[in-house]
């Protein structure tokens, strides 16, 4: 038995080598900008500084003007602006070749998967300590 | 003995139809080795490194040039004349109706050059049009030999591996710098 065990074990490394060769052929991987946005905590987090700031301010919370609206946008933008490289990291670790939005891979018949909260999580650690700035 | 033979022959039966299952495995992953499901094309250097559009652009480069220069140099002498008007010390009532003709010509050469150089834009529309023909073309057909799902620009992607063997711009611009030596403007 332990003969067939050790070629079951021989059997299934071969296996695994086959999978992580063909692995690299055209690895996809799905991120949506759109989700990673609405899903991150840092995003939420600012929005919530934005409101507080204001009501302080102005003793409304909401909605936010355009003094308030222009300062959170300017916060936003620094996530925004790493959000390239953070998919770039998420997928050179994930070893896949391209990175696409699920809507353009839905209209050309692709499937791949779908590592948007890996994305947020990067994101979400590095600016960990953003704050808004209020106008 | 024969417990061990039988144990043996089992043996040799798990194997072989491990081996079986892993041969189907590979096969059915072989093609997706060899055969990408998605090729890439990144085509936002293609001004540089297509020989038709690099003439293309030179020419319409010169014929605007050319437009403008005839513009200009029949424009001149009219402003040098308004100049003159502005300058000569009569009574704007006295030069109003020479000072309007003269505007009138200024106009209608510029209104002369804005065509030219419309029909020029539109030519050249017209080969770009033919240009992006041709890429598809040729991106189809790359498609098609490798098997591939779809094309995608990279300008749609998020990310992708630099040397990536999906990716196929070299090989586009290369048939269509063999195909499409020259893109006309026709005016």
């Amino acid at each position: 038995m332990s003969i067939a065990k050790l070629l079951n074990a021989i059997a299934l490394s071969f296996a695994l080598v086959l999978s992580a060769n063909t692995a690299q052929a055209s690895v996809i991987i799905l991120v949506d900008s759109g989700k990673a946005e609405a899903q991150s905590v840092v995003f939420a987090r600012l929005k919530t500084e934005a409101a507080a700031a204001q009501l302080k301010k102005t003793g409304k919370a909401a909605p936010l003007n355009a003094q308030y609206q222009e300062a959170l946008e300017g916060s936003l933008s620094e996530w925004r602006s790493a959000l390239p490289d953070a998919v770039a990291q998420v997928a050179i670790a994930n070893k896949a070749d391209v990175a696409i939005e699920p809507s353009t891979a839905k209209l050309k018949g692709l499937q791949g998967t779908d590592l948007t909260a890996l994305v947020i999580k990067a994101l979400d650690v590095q600016f960990a300590k953003l704050k808004f700035v209020s106008p | 003995m024969n417990f061990i033979m039988n144990r043996i022959s089992l043996m040799v039966l798990i194997c072989a139809l491990h081996s079986g299952v892993l041969l189907a495995q590979a096969t059915a992953a072989a093609p997706s080795a060899a055969k990408p499901l998605a090729l890439i094309v990144d085509s936002r250097d293609a001004y540089e490194r297509v020989g038709a559009l690099k003439t293309l652009f030179a020419e319409v480069d010169v014929k605007i040039r050319a437009v403008r220069g005839r513009y200009e140099s029949a424009a001149q002498p009219l402003q040098k004349s308004l100049e003159t008007l502005k300058n000569s010390g009569l009574k704007p009532e006295d030069t109003r109706k020479q000072k309007a003709q003269l505007l009138l010509k200024l106009a209608e050469l510029q209104k002369l050059a804005s065509v030219e150089q419309q029909q020029i834009g539109r030519a050249n529309e017209k080969a770009l049009a033919e240009f992006d023909q041709q890429m598809l073309a040729i991106a189809l057909e790359l498609q098609t030999e490798r098997g591939a799902k779809a094309v995608l620009q990279a300008q749609d992607l998020l990310y992708y591996r630099a040397d990536c063997p999906c990716n196929v711009t070299e090989e586009i611009y290369k048939r269509i710098n063999a195909r499409l030596p020259k893109l006309a403007l026709k005016l």
